[in-house]
């Protein structure tokens, strides 16, 4: 199980650091969000995840202290040019679960969503030890469903998920637990059932 | 003249803020331009052929701006060498040579800033890409472009040859041609100094937290002293 402990990133220019002491635990299988307004830091902790940016104290383990490897969806697309099949050759991912007409896209040309959910598809194939999704898109009720979907599939179900979001009503409806970021802080945790209810019946109703 | 082109840059920036500033910025310079570029045109076909073409360079910069590629950079030549072919030939010829070498100035500009490729590369290593692997895919991404930068230097050329005579336009000919040529060299430097630091990168996790920091609870107080507002 990987375990997010008291992460906390190194001084800003104010000399107060801007994520600080961010603990959440995420088991296999369990899809955990993280929900927050703009500026919060959900994009900065996708990319101290994944090793961007330089931490001043905590970090990450497992259960049995072993290295996590951290596969991250980033909001933008991938940080390099690539297409779907040289993205699942490169992390061993199977392309077979995608559609054909897919595989030879650029990840670029394709829509935010897709593009998305693509590279989660083909990212936990690789069997990360914790899979971060920044900012995923949930435009519309299709889109939720989508990832729904998604995050169903049995090689995404295997890995530890963890959305990075603004919009709560759609993370009630993906996820088990989640946590609220705010100033760069952990500021509440829990069951989505306890921690926003209205949001998780709002999700019920929505995109049932 | 001017004051009719005015107007319709004037109309077209209303409509587009008005159809797409309501659903945010992002929306916006997403659909808003578009409207704006699709109206300017429109526009300018009723008030006169000048206007078209000035109308054309504006859309084909748009796009270019919002993210400047080879296809991009070559279809916006072409629409500017169709618009100025309705303008005035040679003129035509020599905006479209222009437009291509801008676009080849803004391409290799933002293709390639260091920062980036270091951290496609650790995002990759992180995706579980082995640091060799990761090196030498984005090497091979790389090596395309001295052709693309030779591409848009035959087109400056070439633009030159046409640029004879018109003082200005063969002024920022050579401008052009020399910004290009410093882009491409420092591009070199850069990929030399990125291909060093990449074959030393390796899969790097995060550090486990300290030993002093004793175990975590998740029933702890935050570190804010405030108490967790919900609990299962």
């Amino acid at each position: 199980m990987p375990r997010i402990e008291k992460l906390t990133t190194s001084a800003a220019a104010d000399g107060v650091p801007l994520l600080q002491s961010i603990s959440i635990a995420v088991e296999p299988g369990e899809v955990h969000g993280v929900i927050g307004p703009s500026g919060s830091g959900k994009t900065l902790l996708a990319r101290a995840l994944s090793g961007l940016v330089t931490l001043a104290a905590g970090g990450l383990t497992s259960s049995d202290e072993r290295a996590v490897r951290v596969a991250v969806v980033p909001a933008d697309g991938p940080p390099c040019a690539l297409n779907v099949r040289e993205l699942a050759t490169l992390t061993g991912g199977q392309q077979e679960a995608l559609p054909v007409p897919l595989r030879r896209m650029s990840l670029a040309l394709l829509q935010r969503g897709v593009r998305q959910r693509a590279m989660a598809n083909l990212l936990a194939s690789s069997s990360p030890g914790l899979l971060v999704v920044d900012d995923p898109e949930f435009a519309s009720v299709e889109e939720v469903r989508a990832w729904r979907e998604t995050l169903s599939v049995s090689e995404v179900r295997a890995v530890p998920v963890l959305l990075l979001s603004r919009s709560e009503v759609p993370l009630a409806a993906l996820c088990s637990t989640m946590h609220v970021l705010f100033d760069g802080r952990v500021i509440a945790s829990g069951r989505t059932s306890a921690l926003v209810p209205g949001a998780e019946v709002l999700a019920r109703k929505r995109y049932a | 003249m001017t004051a009719e082109l005015f107007t319709v840059a004037g109309c077209a920036a209303l409509l587009g803020l008005g159809l797409a500033w309501p659903r945010g910025f992002k929306a916006f310079a997403r659909e808003g331009a578009w409207w704006f570029a699709a109206v300017l045109v429109a526009g300018g076909v009723v008030v006169s052929e000048e206007a078209v073409w000035v109308a054309c360079v504006g859309v084909a910069g748009l796009w270019l701006f919002r993210k400047a590629s080879l296809l991009r950079a070559s279809v916006a030549a072409l629409l500017v060498l169709l618009s100025g072919g309705v303008h005035s030939e040679r003129g035509g010829v020599v905006a479209a040579g222009l437009a291509l070498a801008a676009a080849g100035v803004v391409f290799l500009g933002r293709a390639h800033p260091p920062a980036r490729n270091l951290e496609a590369a650790r995002w990759l290593i992180q995706c579980g890409v082995a640091p060799a692997t990761a090196l030498a895919f984005l090497a091979a991404r790389e090596r395309r472009w001295p052709f693309l930068a030779l591409t848009f230097l035959a087109a400056l050329a070439l633009m030159l040859v046409l640029a004879r005579g018109n003082q200005s336009l063969e002024l920022q000919a050579r401008v052009a041609l020399v910004l290009l040529c410093l882009r491409w060299l420092s591009q070199q430097r850069a990929l030399d100094a990125d291909a060093e630091e990449v074959s030393a990168m390796s899969f790097r996790p995060l550090p486990p937290p300290s030993a002093s920091a004793g175990p975590l609870t998740f029933d702890e107080r935050p570190p804010d002293g405030s108490e967790h507002l919900f609990r299962e």
